[in-house]
């Protein structure tokens, strides 16, 4: 899912950064697999994410401008924290992980995982399913988290406020997305 | 006045302890962590202990009031920073 994911935000942001850019002059990045180059297209096309049209022999793509609603702008602006972003990402792959697994994967404390499970709670982007003692995490919507992953763009705000932030998280080990 | 190099540096250092600030009080009104607003407050009385220096280098006055001030915003900043490392969140 984390690869897919990648490959996808890669193709996004070539077509965003190239509009009008065609089938052939994708397969030439050396990163982009050819082998499911098209599959990907397909994928964010049907997500309404890229649209594309013929151009004589070309096929040529281009961003769609979405209009996000409201709980697409939520889960946006909680993407923007480093943290429920890694959550997140996390959450695709494995599905009902719980606040001792995630710390793990995210390299936080259980305390500060804690907290950033808390704003996405309450943001319901996920929801909490008690087993016992244990509580375990799933996405509410995961295939809408999925295409805001691939339009999420890095600012230079947000990295500089994650960096800043980071320094005083002393048990944080970094991991990049 | 001469303007020597040490007012230059008084001056760059005011200016790179507001920038902090900023960066400070952004990431807490993005974070609401506790540890960060502790973290914040050192970096604004730290500015003001900048900017508290570089006026009196271009504009000296006398009186043992503003080292009195810039000594206990000095002492302010150390006990936030100090805060902030034990503060856990």
């Amino acid at each position: 899912m984390e690869l897919e994911l990648k490959v996808r935000r890669r193709i996004y942001d070539l077509i965003r950064t190239f509009p009008g850019i065609h089938l052939r002059e994708l397969e030439r990045r050396p990163d982009i697999v050819i082998g499911s180059l098209q599959y990907h297209l397909h994928y964010l096309e049907k997500k309404r994410l890229i649209y594309s049209f013929k151009d004589e022999e070309f096929v040529r793509y281009f961003t769609r401008d979405r209009i996000l609603e409201e709980n697409e702008k939520n889960i946006l602006a909680l993407l923007r924290r480093t943290g429920c972003r890694h959550i997140l990402i996390n959450l695709l792959q494995n599905e009902g992980m719980n606040n001792g697994e995630l710390s793990n994967a995210i390299g936080l404390a259980p305390s500060t995982t804690s907290w950033h499970l808390n704003k996405l709670l309450r943001g319901q982007v996920i929801t909490k399913i008690k087993n016992g003692r244990e509580s375990h995490f799933v996405l509410n919507e995961p295939e809408r988290v999925a295409e805001l992953l691939i339009c999420y763009k890095e600012s230079f705000l947000d990295s500089l406020l994650d960096n800043f932030a980071e320094m005083w998280d002393l048990k944080k080990a970094r991991k990049k997305d | 006045m001469p303007f020597g190099p040490d007012n230059i540096i008084v001056l760059l250092s005011s200016l790179l302890a507001l920038l902090l600030f900023t960066i400070a009080l952004l990431t807490y009104i993005r974070e609401r962590r506790r540890k960060l607003l502790f973290v914040t407050g050192a970096f604004l009385f730290y500015f003001l202990m900048t900017f508290l220096d570089a006026t009196e280098e271009f504009f000296p006055k006398n009186g043992d009031t503003i080292e009195f001030i810039a000594s206990s915003f000095n002492f302010i900043v150390l006990l936030l920073f100090s805060i902030a490392i034990l503060t856990k969140d």
